[in-house]
């Protein structure tokens, strides 16, 4: 499966369910459309959520539980299952039973099949253990022959090599018997032994989830009808190798209108932004919590992203057909009249000064002509300023008080990445020269730089 | 009568044992079979397991090779989902774990009967110490550990509490030889081990060659397989070599008063006669684990037929080597 470039397979890397079926889960979570599909994995979170100290040993014995989907479907009449894969069996249910009894009371999609009988079969000693062997119990002939196998076998006067290969043949020939016998009994059980491991698999995935969520702090999102807030919002990923080197992401808020447009100069993290939300909206289709104090966001049936030149390198197509190729997705969606969220980074920025702002001017217009669809896009042309009806939104950018105050700090030190309104006949930000200067670009450089700025506007 | 020594009676108080053989047909198994068998008449719990690596990869390739060994009902044992398959007995079923060889799972189990299984445990050093803490707590008294034929089995030491040397004519027909070959590897089993300051010291240290400099150690290369950056002052200092320590760097550090501190015996890939330069130089050897030799067995009798004196060869051991020479052959047959 192929997920918008946006740090979600980072996000699924974090979710660690113990069981190969759990994996299986969270292989095939998928991007859901429908509210009711959202709001039911929602609630299966806040349930196993609000079972706090039953987590530490749902996840020690789901860590217990083997993968025995081979073994099962090796039930089937004449076939006759061996001592490793009966054990697997007897381990199973003891373990299933475990779980079914830690849960207790619950809703119906972690109810366990009850699978005592299975076990008791399993263990005609009653040993009340995962170990398996077939016991005397299990057939009448079986500890005669193995009382007097054992006999000759330490009884060095009594040996005799051709009897004790007749008693170690019967032997297997019971034991064999034996395993026909259990093998033909398990079938029954087949249904009950698939469902149990159906069912340990998504038990298995939520509580990964709720760990997950615990530890990355996530919360549970509002499906809206239309409109489009976050509090608060974090990329996880940055967050974390931020923290390596001592920093901290600034988390952002915003009220996004169905055709938004972000300014900022260079480095305000513009892209980060967009690429975040993405990374938002992702999460949030496939049922999870997301990493914002508060969202309350509306549910799509496609997302369209484009974050520039890596991914069209990856696709083998130059920065601008890329582009394009993301426009035509996105158009594609507006035409089928469904709900769409296009997040275009710096659209037209692939091309000349004097093409690409009619490339933003004509996506900001046309993307949102569908009532159904949202644009959020970031630009650094100044044209953007002109977008009609678009909400506007600006990075704060370089904290010129700081830079006056502290000096000799590193770069990021200075920028303010918090996100706010602004109107039309707001001051575009010109940057670019201080930032370079910021970063140690070489002095009489920079100096050359801003007299061909001057130049140019003379 | 010339007065028997039980090897189990010289493994007292040892808990893992491991049993190597320089060679194959040294008569590792049956050394195994017979101290099973011993414990059994002591009525000691045993549980065994084996570890393969060198030589020993070869027979998971062309299945069966290994020699089966005989457990008695109540032993405990760890081997490969097959090998546990074409066991001759009942057993028990205990544990099933994915340890990822080439094998299948591998399966912790008990003996209900008496019988023959081929035992292959766990290889990777943290799953065989794994193997043995469970059968530890499944009540086992002794755990005997097969070991690799080739004495290269890493991390011997850290799992055994002591070890068996298995040697014989397989090794050399030449009873010189094999007695000079035998006492070579008994001399590197029996390394000083470092002083405890010291080990502190150096246990947390990564892999690389390590020079100690005004107390503090630095590490002069990243392998020390490299040899050719040694050419610092290394006179009276202490190097610590995490890794493989071959001929070629083992002649570089040849100085006066080097100390070399190895991290067990099994990472000795030198000869004898380089070990000899290196001390005529002036250095000294040990190792950060040392290993306890319980004992070394020999088989006089080599697969082609031709037999070694037995006597004559266990004499001539004893005379050069400090712990006790035993005959499997003589063992076995009592």
């Amino acid at each position: 499966m192929k997920y918008l470039d946006c740090g979600f397979e980072y996000i699924l890397s974090l979710i660690d369910p113990a069981t190969p079926m759990g994996r299986e889960e969270l292989r095939a979570m998928t991007f859901l459309k429908r509210d009711e599909d959202i709001e039911a994995f929602h609630k299966r979170q806040l349930e196993v959520n609000e079972r706090k100290s039953q987590i530490e040993p749902l996840k020690s014995i789901l860590a217990r539980v083997r993968d025995i989907r081979g073994t099962i479907s090796n039930l089937s009449p004449g076939k006759i299952l061996d001592d490793i894969e009966l054990f697997e069996i007897k381990s199973f249910a003891y373990w299933s039973e475990r779980l079914r009894s830690e849960i207790g009371e619950c809703s119906s999609w972690m109810q366990l099949p009850d699978l005592s009988v299975v076990f008791s079969f399993l263990d005609p000693d009653d040993v009340g253990t995962e170990s398996f062997y077939i016991s005397d119990k299990l057939d009448n002939a079986l500890a005669v022959v193995r009382k007097k196998l054992y006999r000759l076998q330490r009884n060095r006067e009594e040996y005799d090599e051709t009897s004790l290969n007749e008693l170690i043949r019967l032997n297997f020939e019971i034991e064999e018997k034996v395993r026909a016998d259990l093998s033909g009994k398990l079938i029954t059980y087949r249904e009950d032994l698939q469902s149990s491991a159906t069912t340990i698999g998504k038990i298995d995935l939520i509580v990964a989830l709720v760990e997950f969520n615990r530890k990355l702090g996530l919360r549970k999102p509002e499906i809206s009808s239309g409109e489009y807030e976050f509090e608060e919002l974090v990329n996880p990923e940055l967050a974390a190798s931020l923290n390596k080197s001592g920093k901290n992401f600034q988390p952002f808020s915003a009220s996004f209108d169905r055709r938004s447009v972000i300014i900022g100069g260079n480095m305000t993290g513009k892209s980060v932004l967009l690429r975040t939300v993405a990374l938002l909206q992702t999460m949030f289709q496939h049922g999870l919590f997301v990493p914002a104090k508060r969202a309350f966001i509306p549910v799509y049936d496609a997302i369209v992203y484009y974050s520039g030149d890596k991914q069209s390198f990856l696709d083998g197509l130059s920065s601008f057909a890329g582009e394009v190729d993301h426009l035509k997705k996105a158009l594609e969606i507006v035409h089928m009249d469904i709900r769409g969220l296009f997040l275009f980074d710096e659209i037209g920025r692939n091309t000349n000064p004097v093409e690409g702002p009619a490339f933003l001017m004509a996506s900001a217009e046309y993307l949102s002509r569908n009532e159904r669809c949202r644009t959020i896009l970031t630009s650094h042309y100044e044209e953007a300023l002109e977008i009609e009806g678009a909400k506007l939104f600006i990075i704060k950018g370089l904290d010129h008080e700081r830079m006056r105050n502290e000096i000799g700090r590193e770069i990021s030190y200075y920028v303010d990445h918090s996100l706010v309104e602004i109107e039309s006949n707001a001051a575009f930000p010109r940057e670019a020269v201080t930032i370079a200067r910021l970063m140690g670009l070489d002095r009489e450089f920079v100096e050359l730089i801003i007299r061909k700025l001057k130049e140019s506007c003379e | 009568m010339k007065r028997r020594i039980r090897i189990s009676d010289l493994a007292e108080g040892i808990e893992v044992i491991s049993v190597i053989g320089l060679e194959k047909n040294t008569g590792k198994t049956v050394v195994l079979n017979q101290m099973l068998k011993e414990f059994r008449e002591k009525g000691t719990t045993a549980g065994v397991t084996s570890t393969g690596l060198e030589g020993e990869k070869r027979d998971q390739v062309y299945l069966n090779e290994k020699p089966e060994i005989t457990l008695s009902r109540g032993t405990y044992f760890v081997t490969s989902e097959r090998d546990f398959r074409h066991r001759s007995f009942s057993a028990t079923v205990i544990d099933l774990r994915d340890y990822r060889s080439p094998l299948g799972r591998t399966v912790f189990a008990r003996a209900e009967a008496d019988g023959k299984v081929i035992i292959s445990g766990p290889s990777i050093l943290e799953y065989l110490s794994e193997a043995v803490n469970t059968m530890r707590s499944y009540g086992c008294e002794k755990i005997l550990i097969d070991g690799s034929t080739s004495r290269m089995s890493p991390g011997t030491p850290l799992v055994s509490d002591g070890v068996i040397l298995a040697t014989g004519a397989a090794l050399s027909m030449n009873l010189e030889e094999l007695c000079r070959k035998t006492s070579f590897v008994v001399r590197l089993l029996s390394l000083p081990g470092t002083e405890l300051e010291l080990h502190k010291r150096i246990a947390p240290l990564g892999t690389g060659l390590w020079v100690e400099k005004d107390g503090v150690f630095e590490r002069l290369s990243p392998s020390p397989l490299t040899a050719k950056s040694l050419k610092h002052e290394l006179a009276g200092r202490t190097i610590y070599i995490n890794g493989s320590l071959t001929s070629s760097v083992l002649l570089a550090l040849a100085e006066k008063n080097t100390r070399i501190i190895l991290k067990d015996f099994s990472r000795v890939f030198f000869d004898e006669l380089t070990l000899a330069k290196y001390e005529r130089a002036g250095g000294h050897l040990e190792v950060l684990h040392p290993t306890h030799l319980i004992a070394v067995t020999v088989n006089p009798l080599a697969p082609n037929g031709f037999k070694i004196q037995s006597e004559k060869l266990i004499k001539s051991l004893e005379s050069k080597i400090d712990v006790p020479v035993l005959d499997v052959l003589e063992e076995s047959s009592n």
